[in-house]
C-alpha cells in the first residue's frame, strides 16, 4: 500500500513538468490554432540550454530561466518566419502540424549535432530529505513542484486580472470579434508565442533536474503527456491543463508502482480516449466552434 | 425632414470577396441621433457591404468618411479607435468571459483606469447587467446576450455603431423588445446607429431613415416613414431585386428624401 502512496508523491513531482509543459501549449494552442508537435523538441532546447548554463556556474534555478527565455526566443522566431509563411499561404492544422514537425526535426538535429549526440548528467546537491509519511521527497524536488504551481498562480492571476490576459483569452475565443473590439491581436498573438515558448523552456529544464540527465531528444519523452494533458484540460485552458496534469502525472506513476512501467503512456493516451469520448470539443483550438483560423 | 450632418459617409462604394464584387457602388451615412436600417433580400450584400464599412474586406472603388476623415485605406483595428462600434450578428460576445469582461474588452482601447468607471457607466445604461456581471456570456439568454454585445461596443464609445441583424436568432417578443427599447434609446441618446434587419416592418418602425439594398444596388432611400407607406417595398424584396423600383440604380442616388 506505501508503494502506491509513495508513488502519488511521485506524480505530483512528475506532474511539475507535465504541468508548465501542458500550460504553454495550451496556451499557444488555444491561440493560434498550431498543433505543435516539435514541443518537444523545443522543450529539448530548454534543457539543453538550461544544463548549458549551469555548466558555466550559475545557479540551477538561474539557469532554468534562461532555458525559458532562449525558448521563448526561438519559439517566437519559428513562429514569425517559417509558420508565418505557410499561414499565409493558407495552411490548415494538418499541414501547420506537419510544418512544426519538421521544424522540430531542425532543432533536434542541430542539438545533436552540436553536442555530438551525447547525453549528459546533471548532477545537483541534495541537502535536505523531508517525509509526508510514506512520500519521501529532496528539497529539490519540492522546489519543483513550488515552482509549477507559483507559474501556474502567476499565470492563471495573469490571464484573469490583468488587461493584456483578459485579451489573450479574448482572442483565442474569437479572433475577429477580438480586432472589432480594437484588441491589436497580432501583438497578443506575439504574447501568447512568447509565453508558451518560456514555458515549454522552463518545463525541458524542470523535466531534467526530475530525471537528472539531457540529450538532444529529451524533451520528446515528455511530450505525449503534455499534448494529452493539455487536450484533456481542453484547448485554451490552463486551469484544465494544470489539474490533468495532476492527474495524468500520479497515473501514470501508480501504473509504474504496479509494475507496468511499460504502459504508462498507454495509461495516458487511454485516459485521453475517454475524455474525448465524453467531451470531444476539448480538442478545439481557440475554443471556436464551427471554424478553424490559424493566427501567427 | 433635414438630415444631420453625417458621421460616416460612404459615398459610391464597391465590395466584395476575390474577383466576385459584391456591393456596387453604393451610398449611404448616419448622423447623430440616427438610426439607419439597411434593408434589402437574403443575398443582396447588406453584410458584405457593413464587413467592407468596419474595414473586414477593401475597399474596391468610392470612398469612405468617419467624421470627416478618411478611411478609405485604413485597417479595421484603427477604424475603431477612429469611432467605429460593431456588433456582429452572430458570436458577438466572448462566450468563455464573464459579463463584466466583455464590458472590460470593449473598453479595450479606453486608458486603463477609465475602463471600470466606463463600464459602471454603460452597465447604468443597461441595468438589467447589472446583476449579470459574474456570469459566463455563453450562458445568457438571447436578449441578455444581445444587450451585452450592444453594451461592449458602445464601451468604446463609437461616433457610429454598425449592428448587423440584432434580432437575428431571437424569438419574437425578444427582437421587438431589443428593437424598441434598446436600439430607440440608443438614437435617443444622440448614438448613431447603421442596423441591417429582417425585420422590415419593425426596423422600420425604429429607424429614423432606411437604405434598400437589392442584387448589391442600393435602389431606394428614404426617411422611415416613407418606406413605411412604400407600396413597393415588399415586391422589391420578393422579386430578389429582379423588378427595379423607380428606375433602377439611379433611384439609389435619388432616393425619396
Amino acid at each position: 500500500m506505501n508503494l502506491y502512496i509513495e508513488a502519488i508523491g511521485f506524480g505530483v513531482i512528475a506532474a511539475s513538468s507535465i504541468a508548465l509543459g501542458a500550460m504553454g501549449f495550451t496556451l499557444q494552442f488555444g491561440l493560434t490554432n498550431v498543433l505543435n508537435v516539435g514541443y518537444g523538441a523545443t522543450m529539448s532546447f530548454g534543457a539543453i540550454v538550461a544544463y548549458a548554463a549551469h555548466l558555466t556556474g550559475m545557479s540551477i534555478w538561474l539557469a532554468l530561466i534562461c532555458g525559458g527565455i532562449a525558448t521563448s526566443g526561438l519559439t517566437l522566431l519559428s513562429a514569425k518566419t517559417l509558420l508565418r509563411v505557410y499561414a499565409k499561404r493558407g495552411a490548415a492544422l494538418f499541414e501547420m502540424a506537419m510544418v512544426t514537425f519538421g521544424i522540430a526535426l531542425i532543432v533536434e538535429y542541430a542539438i545533436a549535432s552540436i553536442t555530438e549526440n551525447n547525453t549528459f548528467s546533471l548532477t545537483i546537491a541534495i541537502e535536505h530529505t523531508h517525509a509526508l509519511g510514506p512520500i519521501r521527497f529532496t528539497d529539490v524536488q519540492l522546489a519543483l513542484v513550488i515552482l509549477a504551481v507559483v507559474v501556474f498562480i502567476l499565470l492563471d492571476g495573469f490571464l484573469r486580472l490583468t488587461k493584456v490576459g483578459t485579451a489573450l483569452r479574448a482572442t483565442a475565443v474569437d479572433p475577429d470579434l477580438a480586432r472589432a473590439s480594437g484588441i491589436a491581436t497580432g501583438r497578443i498573438v506575439t504574447i501568447a508565442w512568447l509565453l508558451s515558448g518560456f514555458l515549454c523552456g522552463l518545463a525541458g529544464g524542470v523535466f531534467t533536474i526530475d530525471i537528472l540527465t539531457v540529450n538532444a531528444f529529451t524533451g520528446d519523452s515528455l511530450l505525449s503527456l503534455v499534448i494529452v494533458a493539455a487536450l484533456m484540460g481542453t484547448a485554451g485552458s490552463v486551469r484544465g491543463a494544470a489539474l490533468a496534469a495532476l492527474l495524468l502525472g500520479i497515473a501514470t506513476q501508480l501504473v509504474s508502482a504496479a509494475g507496468a512501467s511499460g504502459y504508462a503512456s498507454a495509461v495516458a493516451y487511454g485516459v485521453l480516449a475517454v475524455v474525448l469520448l465524453a467531451r470531444p470539443k476539448s480538442v478545439q483550438g481557440g475554443l471556436v466552434a464551427d471554424r478553424v483560423q490559424i493566427t501567427v | 425632414m433635414l438630415r444631420p450632418e453625417p458621421c460616416l459617409r460612404a459615398a459610391e462604394v464597391s465590395f466584395g470577396y476575390a474577383s466576385l464584387r459584391v456591393v456596387h457602388e453604393a451610398s449611404l451615412q448616419v448622423g447623430p441621433g440616427e438610426t439607419v436600417v439597411l434593408l434589402g433580400p437574403n443575398g443582396a450584400g447588406k453584410s458584405t457591404l457593413v464587413k467592407g464599412i468596419i474595414g473586414q474586406l477593401p475597399l474596391l472603388s468610392g470612398t469612405l468618411d468617419l467624421n470627416g476623415s478618411d478611411i478609405s485605406r485604413t485597417p479595421a483595428q484603427i477604424r475603431v479607435r477612429q469611432g467605429l462600434g460593431y456588433v456582429p450578428q452572430i458570436r458577438d460576445v466572448f462566450p468563455t468571459l464573464s459579463v463584466w469582461e466583455n464590458l472590460t474588452m470593449g473598453g479595450y482601447l479606453l486608458a486603463r483606469s477609465g475602463i471600470k468607471e466606463r463600464a459602471e457607466q454603460v452597465i447604468g445604461d443597461f441595468p438589467a447587467l447589472d446583476r449579470l456581471r459574474r456570469r459566463r456570456a455563453g450562458t445568457l439568454s438571447g436578449g441578455e446576450r444581445k444587450m451585452l454585445a450592444i453594451a461592449r461596443a458602445l464601451m468604446a464609445k463609437p461616433s457610429v455603431l454598425i449592428l448587423d441583424e440584432p434580432t437575428s436568432n431571437l424569438a419574437p417578443l425578444i427582437a421587438a423588445k431589443v428593437l424598441e427599447e434598446i436600439v430607440a434609446s440608443l438614437a435617443g441618446a444622440g448614438q448613431a446607429v447603421l442596423m441591417i434587419e429582417q425585420r422590415v416592418e419593425l426596423a422600420l418602425q425604429v429607424a429614423t431613415y432606411g437604405y434598400v439594398l437589392v442584387q448589391g444596388q442600393m435602389r431606394l432611400d428614404g426617411h422611415a416613414a416613407q418606406l413605411q407607406e412604400t407600396e413597393d417595398l415588399s415586391s422589391l424584396f420578393f422579386s430578389g431585386g429582379a423588378a427595379p423600383l423607380h428606375g433602377g440604380p439611379e433611384a439609389a442616388t435619388r432616393g425619396l428624401a
